[in-house]
């Protein structure tokens, strides 16, 4: 799975609390993309690998509702035979200095009740609530995946 | 409730680490007593008429178990078999791609259609109403699958996310793993169309 490197958001998020020492964290999110989808497709998945300076979680997801009714963030886990099965999570763990992935088999975010098609060439905007209380704003361009 | 989940068998895994010898080796797993699923057949989800789960004379059929409103696991495997075909150029038109639902009573035979369209020019989107008939598949395949609907009303599906490529004589010649990506599909593709006499 080669991941085009189309998108860099990086947010400098300073400490929101008082008596902070005014040091900055530092979000990035990096390879952000959705799968494009045939009309009959009513759910899809957005993708990116998100990095952060401290440690922080991502703790909600949401998209315009011109994009998808709903948005939540899912993992999908692959058992050792084969079977595969989703859920919904509450909280995408995000360590300090690590790359989180959001990637195809793993977590991602769900978008549920497209109101269209997500064609390649469009651009959606995916929000991102983290735990530290900041909220990322990450651009996500639709493309056809699988080269 | 379509089935109880069941545990797969072992499998022998065959790995496509370079080797010494010249003889590449499947991506996917190959079985030392591989499935024979030639005998079964399903209903062509628009036709309705009977389709044999087995290629076409010198052809492969990849078969796959899934559900329209899969968001992650489905269109990607699709898409990464996608992206395989293409890079097989002429070849492809010996490749059908039969996805069965697992998922009937939400995925309606013209949407599959439409679904697998998208992905593959040769494609049978396979749909039985009847839970008995799946679960004869499923376990032929030694496969899962299971929808249920959670407390809070919500459907929730399980599949096997492996991609069986059966050749024309109805053996599964390798399982592709999911993940195994456009490389992975192209790779056992050109191996088991090798193998046949076209």
């Amino acid at each position: 799975m080669n991941l085009v490197r189309s998108t860099i958001v990086s947010v400098l998020l300073l400490a929101a609390c008082s008596g902070a020492t005014g040091e900055a964290t530092t979000v990035t999110v990096d390879d952000a993309w959705a799968r494009n989808n045939p009309m009959s497709a009513e759910m899809g998945a957005a993708y990116m690998l998100v990095t952060s300076s401290s440690d922080d979680a991502i703790v909600g997801v949401s998209v315009d509702p011109s994009v998808a009714a709903m948005a939540e963030l899912h993992e999908t886990t692959i058992a050792a035979d084969g079977t595969a099965s989703m859920g919904m999570v509450m909280r995408i763990p995000l360590p300090a200095d690590e790359t989180v992935e959001l990637r195809p088999g793993g977590y991602h975010v769900m978008l549920m009740g497209l109101a269209a098609p997500l064609a390649a060439g469009d651009s959606i905007t995916v929000s991102l609530k983290l735990e530290s209380g900041n909220t990322l704003e990450v651009p996500v361009p639709v493309r056809e995946d699988g080269e | 409730m379509l089935r109880p989940l069941l545990a797969s068998t072992a499998l022998i895994v065959s790995t496509a680490v370079a080797c010494a010898h010249d003889t590449p080796l499947p991506v996917g797993l190959v079985r030392d007593d591989p499935l024979r699923v030639g005998e079964l057949s399903l209903p062509h989800a628009i036709t309705e008429r009977d389709v044999p789960l087995r290629a076409e004379a010198g052809q492969v059929m990849i078969l796959l178990f899934g559900y329209l409103s899969c968001p992650d696991v489905c269109p990607t495997s699709l898409t990464d078999l996608r992206a395989a075909l293409r890079r097989l150029g002429p070849l492809a038109d010996s490749v059908t791609v039969a996805f069965v639902t697992v998922d009937p009573d939400r995925d309606s035979g013209t949407a599959m259609a439409e679904y697998l369209d998208f992905f593959a020019d040769r494609n049978l989107p396979l749909r039985t109403e009847d839970p008995g008939q799946l679960a004869t598949v499923l376990d032929a395949f030694l496969a899962t699958a299971d929808v249920s609907v959670g407390d809070d009303g919500r459907v929730q599906v399980e599949h096997t996310a492996t991609a069986f490529l059966i050749d024309d004589s109805g053996i599964v010649a390798v399982e592709l793993p999911f993940g195994s990506g456009p490389d992975g599909f192209e790779h056992d593709l050109r191996l088991v169309l090798g193998g046949r006499k076209t």
